[in-house]
């Protein structure tokens, strides 16, 4: 067991393999089938599943968030403050309902919430050893809890960053229109005023208080609250795709100048829209950054079976082929291309999770493509109204 | 007209006749690149992979995607079309197969359908050839340390099922990792490597463990988790439930595939067969430590 621990702590970088070794290295000391250690946030939040050990590991499936009648039991367990072993009791879900004991221990962590150790077995073992067991576990679980805070308040950093330059770019583009119509209108009034009927006075003047309307109107949607980050719910409703794909496409190029060739299918979906619209600036940003000159970005777009798939391609040389597994990490830089934190295509990658897609890299024919998938929300949007109108009467 | 015929004239880089032998179970018994490949080593089960159903459901679905996804059973595409056919289930795959007219499509895959019935007893021997010959690949091993054996074995399974990555893990004190010597490797440290490795050998202690799409593997550990650039993966135990270790193969996204039943076969008569040579390497003096 002690040679399973040190490996587990030596694995620290991903903190979750290590969890898992170190689950495989305490269940057969619990004489436990199956192992589990799951985490229960502070608020209301989703219990998660961090890993799973033991020979029936696999029945627990991925890990992830972790909803209904596990979910629930799971928040009991956490906050029982004396570690055990229990007959399972009758209604407990499945898979742990087939076990005869459970053993359970949990743990406070230093983000708030806890981290709750379950074990599997045919019979009730020793508490004592189920406490030393969960020493390791805990430690890790903790180290991942606080490594993944670290990732999100990263990603915050580089949302907001991010959101300053989208906003920059944005007011760049969609003031200059109305703020050109007022000057236009201003010093026709100040230059050649005397000049004109009352008539053609008053029809520059509505002008120029229609435009400062819309000027006005668009400084009160910059004020909203931020729309995007890991804690903030989906906002779910309908888009025109391709109109997001001309929005995003002009944001882009307002920031970077160069082309975007865009062939998008018009079809509307359900999505979170700030969401999606920050993966693909991102994408479209990092494309323009590296296409040779004069040679246009794609921007293609589909449906599947599943959703919408967005392809963002560009002749760039690509990325350097030792990288392209880490990717989308946190800080994976390519050290053979200029700039950048390695946060952009992390960012992609969380924003592509969040609206429940993935994003992909691959490259052929001189053609470096992004690929992000995103499924259609519309049945959960609809069974969220569900739950709000019956929540609401 | 053959089968490549019927292929080669809607365009379809692999086609595959699957066709009832039950109620709720087709097999391969015949096709086209990958079809014809795999013809005999590939059953689907409607009733639990969801593609497949829905296109005997529908007659005609369409399945297409930027980079390529699992279709069914191991096979990996960008695109692809399951025609239902009188007894059973035509696919289509390759670049440009979902465009494909429906007419077309249903005129191929009836005449293809109605051309075999059974899978070719030449097939069949090859098949059983191929996994005599892993085996023996292991049994005839030099007789070495344990060192070279068992980065041998690794590189024969990965060899034998045309695999990115083998590795072999020795549980034990300390466990013992052996990778294959080419192939893909993870940007990790053994330990690394082993952490993820450890709760795949404690599941695998009662069989063969298989994922054709590590992308939702109940073990997605780094540095061996989809995003690191696994596809698909098997692991079998070594020794008597499994408690000499285990044998990794996988394959990377870029050639996306998973395992057929004769790729299983193939991986456990591997398994078989190591365990003597270990046995020998094991009991061996070795010049190292004397």
């Amino acid at each position: 067991m002690d040679e399973h621990i040190t490996l587990a702590l030596r694995a620290m970088r991903h903190p979750q393999t290590g969890l898992a070794a170190a689950l495989t290295a305490v269940a057969p000391s619990l004489e436990a089938r199956l192992c589990a250690v799951y985490v229960a946030p502070p608020g209301p939040g989703a219990v998660e599943l961090l890993a799973a050990g033991g020979p029936e590991a696999e029945r627990l499936g991925p890990p992830g968030a972790v909803e209904g009648p596990v979910g629930k039991m799971v928040r009991r367990q956490a906050a029982e403050t004396a570690p055990g072993w229990m007959d399972t009791p009758p209604l407990t879900p499945s898979p742990w309902a087939d076990f005869d004991a459970l053993g359970h221990v949990a743990t406070p962590l230093p983000s708030g919430g806890a981290c709750l150790l379950l074990a599997g077995s045919s019979r009730p073992g020793d508490p004592e050893r189920l406490r030393e067991a969960s020493v390791p576990v805990a430690i890790l679980a903790a180290l991942l809890a606080s490594s993944r805070e670290m990732e999100s308040l990263r990603r915050q950093l580089h949302e907001v960053r991010q959101s300053r330059t989208l906003l920059a770019a944005g007011l760049q583009h969609d003031l200059r229109t109305p703020l050109t119509s007022i000057l236009g209108c201003a010093r026709t009034l100040v230059e050649s005023g005397q000049a004109l009927d009352e008539g053609d006075r008053v029809d520059l003047l509505n002008v120029v208080a229609t435009q400062a309307e819309r000027l006005n109107e668009m400084i009160s949607e910059v004020l909203v609250p931020d729309t995007v980050g890991p804690d903030v719910p989906l906002r779910l409703a309908e888009a025109d795709v391709r109109e997001v794909a001309r929005r995003v496409a002009s944001a882009a190029q307002v920031g970077r100048g160069g082309d975007i060739l865009i062939a998008v299918d018009d079809v509307r979906l359900v999505t979170d829209v700030p969401r999606l619209e920050r993966a693909l600036l991102n994408l479209l940003d990092n494309a323009l950054k590296y296409s040779p000159d004069e040679q246009p970005v794609h921007l293609l777009g589909s449906t599947t079976k599943d959703g919408f798939q967005f392809v963002v391609a560009d002749a760039g040389s690509g990325v350097t082929p030792a990288i392209v597994p880490t990717l989308f990490r946190a800080y994976s830089t390519d050290p053979d291309r200029s700039g950048g934190v390695g946060l952009g295509l992390h960012s992609v990658a969380a924003l592509a999770g969040d609206l429940g897609g993935r994003v992909t890299y691959w490259r052929n024919e001189g053609w470096t493509r992004f690929s992000l998938c995103i499924p259609d929300l519309r049945d959960r949007e609809r069974d969220e109204k569900l739950v709000d109108s019956e929540v609401h009467g | 007209m053959t089968l490549a015929a019927l292929a080669e004239r809607i365009g379809a880089r692999d086609m595959f006749v699957l066709r009832f032998v039950d109620e709720g179970r087709l097999v391969n018994v015949d096709g086209f690149g990958r079809g014809a490949g795999w013809a005999g080593n590939l059953t689907v089960r409607p009733d639990a992979e969801s593609w497949p159903a829905e296109a005997l459901q529908a007659g005609l679905l369409r399945a297409r995607s930027g980079l390529p996804e699992r279709i069914f059973g191991p096979y990996w595409s960008t695109e692809a079309v399951g025609v239902a056919t009188e007894h059973g289930l035509v696919v289509f795959g390759g670049p440009g197969m979902a465009g494909k007219p429906d007419e077309l499509l249903r005129q191929i895959a009836d005449e293809a359908a109605s051309r075999v019935e059974e899978v070719p007893v030449a097939k069949r021997l090859a098949d059983e050839l191929e996994v005599s010959q892993a085996a023996l690949a292991i049994a005839t091993l030099r007789p070495g340390d344990i060192e070279e054996i068992a980065v041998e074995i690794a590189n024969r399974a990965a060899e034998a099922l045309s695999c990115e990555f083998g590795a072999l893990l020795l549980t034990g004190s300390p466990p013992r990792l052996f990778l294959a010597s080419e192939g893909w490797r993870p940007p990790a440290g053994d330990e690394e490597i082993i952490a993820a490795i450890l709760p795949l050998a404690q599941a695998v202690r009662d069989g063969l463990l298989v994922e054709q799409d590590v992308s939702c593997s109940s073990f997605p550990y780094h540095p061996l988790a989809f995003d690191d650039g696994l596809v698909a993966r098997a692991v079998v135990p070594l020794g008597a439930d499994g408690k000499r270790g285990v044998l990794v193969v996988a394959h990377a996204a870029d050639a996306p595939r998973g395992f057929t039943s004769l790729c299983q076969r193939v991986l456990v008569a591997i398994a078989r067969a190591t365990d003597p040579v270990l046995d020998g390497a094991l009991a061996a003096p070795n010049p190292a430590r004397a």
